[in-house]
């Protein structure tokens, strides 16, 4: 009786699979329900859950800021960096996971600056803070620091520490732990636009002076996340001073001539040049209430 | 009894299949992915895991990025073998579809593939599998400067 059952659901289940293996034509509509779904991002922050995976996806990674100013000849600042020493003053969770971030944005542009040396102090403090966060299994140390023994790592030294902080966010998010997430992500984002802050205080770069303008994109999707968690009093005050840091964006004007693109296939691999072009203009004054609004926030973040 | 045996062992190996194929739909699809990355650098990974789609409703994941100018991306795809979906994405801006990696009329879905960027902003990432199938895969997005390599950079 008991088998004949089972036989039963077996046969049940077969139906069942093979009704899931069968070829079913997509809809004639299908590129343009997928275009309307998509539509529904566009409009993200009103932010559930589940899209917070993607609005952090959204931020940029710091290390494209710090690639910027090396190829804009910008030079090494130790003093854009924050102090290691100052791990001691991270006493909570808030705070560390704030400098986690910053940290490990200094960490990406000492190792595109060939400071490997110095890098292995930043990679010590990294440890402990996602250590004291619980969240140091994520990082390869002994991998990480014999990488950064030699200046021809460079690369995998990258590679590794981002997709480390990448696993690690999204280990933090699986957790529930978002709201530590997105504290890490502020903390990363906010130091990768000092440090092109400070690089344009002291050589007045036109490339860099643009991308700080362009970060108006990356500050809306961080305000977005971090009102997710604005209930708490310190996350309401890191709002208020990204609403400051958003406000003095808004006489940048970005403007876009669009062009058609051209694509073509080299070697096996499908190449876009995307036509469309963005001019962004940012007056003086602008520049210098962005200039301080960061430098407001990362001083903050980092005492 | 001699009815019930030859319908049960297909599930058993279907079902122990399943499991294994889950097995592989983990980061060492990333380890994969990212040599196809060449002299690019790694910025972000999309794990991306759909069931098969159903009829006017399409399964996708979606993503926002923001892209810079002057930069050059790669954009790769990666399949888990285990499973059935080829991964295909589509990119658009505020205007509509900027590209996919999808070509109709080659029916071929690259797996590599180059975007010189020369518009900062704001962009959606869709990706999905060919047909609506299920599948599990990974695109990863890397960069480089619109001329040199990271390691060229810091040669220079």
């Amino acid at each position: 009786m008991t088998f004949k059952t089972g036989a039963k659901a077996a046969v049940v289940l077969l139906v069942v699979f093979s009704i899931s293996c069968g070829e079913e034509t997509p809809p004639r509509d299908y590129n343009r329900a997928l275009l309307e779904a998509d539509t529904l991002v566009m409009e993200a922050p009103g932010v559930a859950d589940e899209s917070l995976e993607r609005i952090i996806q959204a931020i940029p990674s710091p290390i494209e800021m710090s690639a910027l100013l090396l190829s804009a000849d910008a030079e090494y600042s130790e003093t854009v960096l924050n102090q290691t020493s100052n791990y001691d003053a991270y006493t909570t969770s808030h705070k560390q996971a704030l400098n986690l971030g910053v940290f490990g944005a200094d960490l990406g542009y000492l190792n595109l600056y060939k400071k490997t040396g110095t890098s292995l102090e930043y990679l010590k403090t990294i440890k402990q803070l996602s250590e004291d966060l619980k969240v140091g299994q994520f990082f390869d140390f002994d991998h990480l620091k014999e990488l950064s023994g030699s200046e021809d790592n460079v690369d995998s030294l990258l590679t590794i520490s981002t997709r480390n902080f990448s696993q690690m966010n999204r280990h933090l998010r699986e957790e529930k732990r978002g709201k530590i997430s997105v504290l890490i992500v502020t903390g990363t984002f906010i130091e990768g636009l000092h440090m092109a802050c400070q690089t344009v205080k002291s050589k007045p770069i036109d490339r860099v002076k643009e991308r700080i303008g362009e970060q108006q994109y990356s500050v809306e999707a961080l305000l977005a996340i971090l009102k997710v968690y604005e209930k708490d009093a310190r996350i309401a005050e890191l709002i208020a001073a990204f609403e400051g840091l958003k406000e003095s964006m808004t006489e940048v004007k970005i403007e876009i001539i669009r062009k058609e693109p051209v694509m073509e296939e080299i070697d096996g691999i499908l190449t876009l040049v995307d036509q469309d072009e963005s001019v962004v203009t940012i007056p003086n004054e602008t520049l210098r209430k962005i200039i301080s609004a960061t430098e407001a926030i990362r001083n903050k973040i980092i005492s | 009894m001699n009815f019930c045996k030859p319908k049960i062992l297909p599930v058993v190996f279907f079902l122990f299949i399943g499991t294994t194929a889950f097995g592989q739909c983990n980061d060492q699809l990333i380890d994969t992915a990212l040599t196809k990355i060449e002299s690019f650098t790694y910025l972000k990974d999309f794990k991306v895991r759909l069931k098969k789609a159903k009829k006017n409703s399409p399964q996708a994941a979606r993503y926002t990025v923001i892209l810079s100018k002057d930069t050059k991306y790669r954009f790769t795809t990666t399949n888990a073998k285990e499973y059935p979906g080829e991964l295909i994405w589509t990119l658009y801006d505020s205007n509509g579809v900027v590209m996919s990696n999808f070509v109709a009329s080659k029916s071929k879905a690259y797996s590599v593939v180059d975007m010189t960027c020369k518009k900062s902003g704001r962009y959606y990432l869709t990706y999905s599998f060919l047909g609506g199938a299920s599948g599990c895969g990974v695109g990863l997005l890397s960069f480089r400067n619109k001329t040199k390599t990271i390691d060229e950079l810091i040669d220079y």
